[in-house]
């Protein structure tokens, strides 16, 4: 097994330190090329994040199974995307084929997730209060049925918890709401 | 089972065969259902999103942090290195020996002439200075020896040192001189106090020189100036 490979293995199998050591080896490399987009440090730091992200996503989710080209072209494709996306620039036509080949959906899912509200909510999600950051990154990150969450944030009941997530979940369209 | 259950079943993929299939059924019926499911997929998304997001942030202030910690670490231990190089530069001791070294002549024969009449024979004295002159001074220490213990000629143990001094048995030499200094004529003094001066500063017994070179300056050795510049540079 090649390193790239083990390297997909291991996300796969739910290895997270991969993710930091995949992200120190390249990380000065995406540095530079961004810079040549004239991309400010910070962003550039932020986009490649993103960029690890959206790797990591596409891995574990299965959606990359095993690479035509190296890991790093496939990392730095995601990344020339989002450089593009933060500069609002269309590449061009080229280039786009290029970005485009190596992030084609495989359209497993039973239905597309629309990319811009995926952001979206993100965004709102940074804007929520800690408790329902908590309660939420329970239930869809660590997959805590109510019971355990009950148990793990000290609530008095499981309808309390209920109550308590779908509160958060109407505070997330709300702002949602307001963003459209 | 509730509508919002089956969303949460499907959510974290508990979801029985047969509730996949109300939940298809409902999803093709109920584009409100449908809807729900998706925004809920799609908070799913965003929040591994965010918390993978956060790790890396996290990561990346550590490593910066590190990376300070490490670059301070190489400025102190930089100060260290000029400092103490610093402190070096000021505080080494002067090179005694170079000084020795330079300043160190073997005293000029000035008893016997060189030129020889070669029908003569030698007498010791004059086979001693020959040695000497031809700078075997091992050979001429230890006939200059000789004749001071043996005829008790005052400069002989003077030349004696010398020879030593020259044969780089600078100790032996300073014994030597040490040991005659009150008995020999006054124009030996001022020479062995000069040798003396310089011999103790070769074994780098600087307070012996210093008292020696100061005696030198104080007199009108024609050394004086030699000894009051070698003083200086010792200081």
């Amino acid at each position: 097994m090649n390193k790239e490979s083990s390297v997909i293995q291991q996300i796969k199998s739910g290895d997270q330190k991969v993710v930091e050591r995949i992200y120190t080896e390249y990380k000065t490399e995406f540095l530079a090329y961004a810079l040549r987009f004239s991309v400010n440090e910070e962003d550039a730091v932020d986009i490649y994040q993103d960029s690890i992200v959206v790797l990591y996503e596409n891995i574990s989710s299965g959606k990359l199974t095993s690479l035509t080209s190296s890991l790093k072209t496939y990392l730095f494709a995601i990344g020339k995307y989002k450089i593009y996306n933060c500069l609002k620039v269309k590449p061009i036509t080229e280039e786009l084929t290029d970005c485009e080949f190596l992030l084609k959906d495989e359209g497993n899912e039973e239905f597309l997730l629309r990319e811009e509200n995926i952001e979206k909510v993100q965004n709102a999600y940074k804007q929520l209060g800690d408790k329902c950051r908590e309660i939420l990154k329970l239930f869809y990150y660590e997959n805590r049925t109510i019971e355990e969450i009950k148990h793990c944030l000290g609530y008095r009941s499981k309808d309390v918890v209920k109550s308590q997530k779908s509160r958060c979940i109407k505070q997330i369209k709300e702002i949602l709401l307001k963003l459209k | 089972m509730s509508q919002s259950d089956l969303i949460e079943k499907y959510i974290q993929k508990r979801a029985t065969a047969g509730e996949l299939k109300k939940i298809r059924q409902l999803m093709e019926e109920d584009p409100d259902f449908k809807e729900e499911i998706i925004l809920q997929l799609e908070i799913q998304q965003a929040i591994k999103r965010e918390v993978l997001k956060l790790r890396l942030q996290q990561f990346e202030k550590r490593e910066i942090k590190k990376k300070k910690i490490f670059s301070q670490l190489w400025k102190i231990a930089a100060v260290f290195v000029v400092g103490l190089s610093l402190l070096w530069f000021f505080n080494r001791s002067p090179d005694y020996g170079r000084i020795y070294a330079a300043n160190f002549e073997p005293y000029p024969n000035i008893v016997v002439p060189s030129i020889r009449d070669f029908n003569t024979s030698e007498n010791d004295v004059e086979e001693a200075f020959r040695y000497y002159d031809n700078q075997d001074y091992k050979k001429a220490a230890a006939a200059f020896k000789k004749l001071y213990l043996d005829d008790e000629i005052a400069y002989a143990n003077f030349y004696y040192a010398i020879s030593l001094m020259s044969d780089h048995k600078v100790e032996k030499a300073l014994e030597a001189l040490e040991s005659s200094s009150w008995k020999i004529p006054k124009r030996y003094q001022y020479q062995t106090d000069w040798y003396l001066a310089l011999g103790y500063l070769k074994v780098q017994n600087i307070e012996k020189a210093t008292v020696y070179l100061q005696k030198v300056i104080k007199s009108d050795n024609p050394m004086a100036t030699q000894a009051q510049q070698i003083l200086m540079e010792i200081e």
